[in-house]
């Protein structure tokens, strides 16, 4: 594919390395490379020269790490620094024809969810570098040598709306083919391309060799112009060497002549030497024509989802219905939210479904950070489910790899408003089959309207294949249309117009009894029809055996592993309780088991027992049996957490008897202080409160003072606790105490994590030193003794 | 850098690390930390990255703006000429499957947490003795691993460390603003090269910032010890 970037018709020398360059002119270890725009920009300008007469087509400027924050605790200022290195390239490339880009490498810091980077902050980090790069008088954009895909979306978004200039986006993998955040190159290609580089590459980390197979698969899996920039080779770990000549990096770059790449340099290692041999190799060849094969797929940042088979959607990320998740989604606690998506994943969804539409609950905050909490658990791609446009585009914005948008409709103005925001932000999306007078009756009204969103979106310059028709399911029972118009709507759509279809399936038997036989029929019927995402409860295991059974039947499932696999009984050793003296629920909970707690609980419930009487009789009892232990050391913190969790799934029960209110004790807030990740002990504590009938408000990690104040003051806090692991954040639980005393809040504070002692709490204004979870509970019982 | 040999989690160093002390865990638990090995291990992609800086007056290493401060470093590389840099890491997707872990048990994420931090150590070992062999078949010796953070070298030299090993680029490992080592399950160090068979005088537990916490100190294990 052609475009402005790489010229048509032959290949586009890129430069060689720019810091193997400067430490040959004599940079010290560890020294800025920057510096050296001040120190020695005649030595820059030489270098880019040496490159452009070797034939180098474009030049990267000495950018590399020119942001705000690797210059911090230099006098150097990014404006300056790009300005100046801008014109070090530019003086080179006079008369000449070559072009200068502006290099953007990492930030050099972890974002989000690994790291404590939010992407807002990465995005205005490279939006200043992007800005100066254009005003210096840049010609492009080159990021490269990234890692991690959610930095490199931070950046292109950057440089698309910082800038007017063409962009090329480089990542670095490992032979496996990923890089150290796990991004294949596929995921780099799902989500970049679409996104709006102009050109994606591979460069640095390995040799031509080595990057060849992995540029093979990019050539396939991008819809854009793709280049190369290998080292020379590997380094010697010692010396820091690479082992290629200009010669043999040459001869293995030939493999690149066929394969759809349009431009080629060098990386760490390679000088103009490598640069020369390049144009030699490269004068008598055009390159091949693009190698892109479009497909259906959605992507994560570590996982790619092709629709080619049946992949189902997990729908019980959405409120409607749900009491217990709209409240907590009203209070900001997205945790519910977290395990929502972990269990879905593990019963067996491909993708998730995403929705926060609660009543009170403003969608456009929270839709962005329910995606950021999801995808820093589960890493499945996700449908960003919204009516409304402006929370959609937050999502969109925040989403790492390339979502689903669910949905626009036929009507003019919803396609207007939702397919330009697919189309900026790389997504795909959704076509409900109902316009401005409502969902037609007839299968062939419906495929009208999808045949037009269909148009519309590849108006608005969505790629086809990234459209997905929903025929809409409607309830059996309703009268009117049958479920039959449905089916024969998404037969016509899958094959006149060859796009992947969905359904939301157990719509169709709401009103009627025994629901499950008529969802499972209707997925049969719909799956034969074409249905490629059904949109299902993953938890309903005759609905996932139905796919299962359809795939078999249909030779989707290849020697019927996955069949086998699935029924394959499996064998759990009937697990005992301990203590036999005991009423079981207690026993079970001692013991630490789980599901059977539960079941048991259930169990009881329904022979009338009073939720309250077991809470009080058995759950508690259990615990501080357990408690006990954990202080005498006789129990260790594993069987601690065992019981603490079967407790919990125990009480969870009880709590959708009762609905959530009658159950909820006074609120605790928690939370790892500013600048510090760390956050299993805090977490341990929460589990622990939870058990004593705590409402434990838990605002995650990393969280600063003014969030911990806000929130005790929201929800009227008697007990704030904070968590800090590191010597280097324990100045920030100081201000974040401070911070809760400056308001004049009169919430007892309580602290813990392994650096802290009993006179260092004190010191720094806090009610409660507690070594470890057990104290946390024991502090809360006595600030709320009353209330118990 | 890769290892070549793989590893398994030391099951022993994971349950002692819980407070253990030698005793044995109940067969729940057991089962319970083998799911917990196991995906730390499917998750670990292990790496290291080393460099040699001779060590000029003040403790300069090599050329660069980088000197090492502190009572207990300078006690450490009493007699040596150069100091060797080592950085290790499991890489990110052990965090992501802890992260996971959380979202469902935060008992199999202490476990995996656990398992996770003995791995680290475990690699920092092995890594540790490859360089041993190496240095001395060339006729020097090397110190014990000393590590920011440790005694009274400040834990701010891990930016300092990371730049002069070009960590971020050469194994995915960086520092957060706090000095947070990303990511988490990753050791750096520094050992002492001398001409001469040295150990090295490890802080020991006076300047320990867990010295009042320390569980192991408490039971008896002094990491200050020179391994075995």
């Amino acid at each position: 594919m052609e475009n402005q970037v790489f010229k048509k018709g032959r290949f586009t020398l890129l430069d060689g390395a720019m810091g193997t360059m400067l430490q040959a002119a004599g940079l010290a270890a560890g020294a800025r490379p920057e510096e050296m725009v001040f120190t020695a920009p005649e030595k820059l300008t030489e270098i880019h020269r040496a490159y452009i007469q070797a034939g180098a087509d474009i030049v990267y400027a000495n950018t590399f790490g020119a942001n705000a924050k690797k210059l911090a605790g230099s006098d150097l200022t990014v404006s300056a620094v790009i300005q100046a290195a801008v014109s070090c390239a530019k003086k080179a490339c006079e008369g000449t024809g070559a072009r200068v880009a502006l290099d953007i490498g990492p930030l050099g810091e972890l974002l989000e969810p690994t790291g404590t980077l939010a992407f807002e902050d990465a995005y205005s980090l490279f939006a200043e570098m992007t800005a100066a790069g254009e005003k210096a008088g840049a010609d492009l954009i080159a990021i490269e040598t990234m890692t991690d895909l959610y930095e490199a979306r931070a950046a292109l978004l950057a440089a698309k709306e910082h800038s007017t200039l063409p962009v090329i986006v480089s990542m670095s993998f490992e032979e496996n083919g990923r890089t150290f955040a796990g991004v294949s190159v596929e995921a780099m290609a799902a989500s970049l391309g679409p996104l709006g580089a102009d050109a994606l590459g591979i460069n640095c980390s390995l040799g031509p060799r080595a990057i060849l197979p992995l540029a093979k698969r990019l050539c396939k899996a991008a819809n854009t112009a793709v280049f190369v920039k290998p080292n020379a080779g590997l380094p010697d770990p010692l010396t820091g060497q690479y082992n290629l000549t200009a010669e043999a990096f040459c001869g293995e770059c030939e493999g690149y002549l066929n394969l759809g790449v349009s431009a080629i340099g060098g990386c760490c290692g390679t000088d103009p030497d490598f640069i020369k041999a390049l144009a030699r190799l490269v004068q008598d060849h055009s390159p091949a024509p693009s190698a892109y094969v479009p497909q259906s797929l959605l992507s994560s940042a570590t996982r790619v989802v092709t629709i080619d088979g049946i992949r189902p959607v997990g729908e019980r990320i959405n409120p409607t219905g749900k009491k217990r998740l709209q409240q907590a989604l009203a209070s900001g606690d997205l945790s519910h939210l977290q395990s929502l998506a972990a269990e879905q994943e593990s019963s067996g969804a491909a993708i998730l479904d995403v929705n926060v539409g609660a009543p009170g609950v403003d969608e456009v905050q929270l839709l962005p950070k329910a995606v950021k909490a999801v995808q820093a658990v589960c890493d499945l791609p996700l449908v960003l489910d919204s009516s409304n446009a402006d929370a959609l585009a937050a999502a969109l914005r925040v989403y790492n790899g390339k979502p689903l948008v669910n949905s626009t409709s036929g009507e003019r103005e919803k396609m207007e408003s939702i397919l330009p925001l697919c189309k900026r932000y790389g997504a795909a999306v959704i076509g409900l089959t109902l316009d401005e007078s409502g969902i037609p009756a007839t299968a062939e009204e419906r495929f009208a309207i999808a045949e037009n969103i269909l148009l519309q979106a590849l108006r608005f310059g969505l790629e086809r294949q990234d459209v997905y028709i929903d025929c809409l399911t409607l309830a059996a029972s309703a009268g009117g249309a049958t479920p039959e118009e449905t089916l024969r709507a998404t037969l016509l759509v899958k094959e006149t117009l060859g796009l992947k279809t969905l359904l939301g399936v157990s719509n169709v038997s709401f009103g009627l009894p025994n629901r499950p036989l008529v969802n499972r029929t209707f997925l049969n019927l719909a799956l034969w029809a074409g249905l490629d995402l059904p949109i299902l409860n993953p938890g309903a295991s005759d609905m996932m055996d139905t796919i299962a059974a359809f795939e078999l039947l249909m030779g989707l499932d290849p020697d019927s592993q996955r069949y086998i696999g699935r029924f394959r009984e499996t064998e759990s050793p009937a697990a005992t309780p301990k203590n036999k003296g005991a009423t079981p629920l207690r026993a079970l909970i001692e013991s630490g088991l789980r599901t059977e707690a539960a079941s048991e609980t259930r169990r009881l419930l329904e022979e009338g027992a009073e939720g309250l009487a077991l809470v009080n009789g058995e759950m508690m009892p259990a615990l501080d049996t357990v408690g006990q232990g954990f202080e005498a050391g006789t129990l260790f913190l594993p069987q601690l957490l065992a019981s603490a969790e079967a407790a919990k799934a125990a009480f969870e029960v009880i709590r959708n008897q009762y609905g959530q209110s009658d159950l909820d004790g006074p609120p605790v807030i928690v939370a790892t202080v500013q600048g510090d990740i760390h956050d299993i002990g805090k977490n341990i504590a929460k589990v622990l409160l939870e058990n004593y009938g705590f409402r434990v408000i838990d605002l995650g990690r990393d969280v600063p003072p003014q969030t911990i104040v806000a929130a005790a003051k929201e929800h009227g806090a008697k007990l704030v606790g904070l968590s800090a692991l590191m010597t280097t954040t324990l100045p920030a639980m100081e201000k974040t105490i401070a911070a809760l005393r400056e308001e004049g809040l009169s919430c007892k504070v309580m602290v813990g994590g392994a650096v802290l002692t009993e006179s260092f709490a004190m010191k720094i204004g806090a009610d409660y030193y507690v070594k470890d979870a057990r104290k946390s509970v024991e502090a809360a019982l006595e600030i709320h003794k009353k209330e118990i | 850098m890769q290892f070549k040999n793989v590893l398994p989690v030391d099951r022993a160093g994971v349950l002692s690390a819980l407070g253990y002390r030698g005793l044995p865990a109940d067969e729940q638990t057991e089962a319970k930390l083998t799911a917990a090995c196991h995906a730390v291990q499917q998750a670990a992609k292990p790496r290291f990255l080393y460099a040699s800086f001779p060590l000029g007056a003040g403790l300069r290493l090599g050329t660069s703006e980088t000197t090492l401060t502190g009572r207990d470093i300078a006690a450490h590389l009493a007699g040596c000429s150069s100091v060797l840099l080592l950085a290790l890491t499991l890489g990110q997707r052990p965090e992501a499957a802890i992260r996971k872990a959380e979202a469902t048990s935060v008992e199999l994420a202490v476990l995996m947490d656990t398992a996770a931090s003995t791995l680290a150590e475990q690699y920092a070992n092995e890594a540790e003795r490859q360089l041993r062999q190496q240095t001395e078949t060339q006729g020097q010796f090397l110190t014990g691993r000393f590590s920011p953070g440790y005694g009274d070298l400040p834990i701010e030299l891990q930016r300092d460390l990371l730049r002069l090993l070009d960590g971020p680029r050469a194994i995915g490992l960086s520092v957060s603003q706090s000095g947070i080592l990303l990511p988490r399950k990753s050791i750096t160090a520094l050992l002492g090269i001398a001409d001469h068979p040295v150990e090295g005088k490890l802080a020991g537990c006076d300047h320990c910032i867990l010295f009042e916490n320390c569980v192991q100190r408490k039971e008896g294990n002094y990491c200050g010890k020179p391994s075995l």
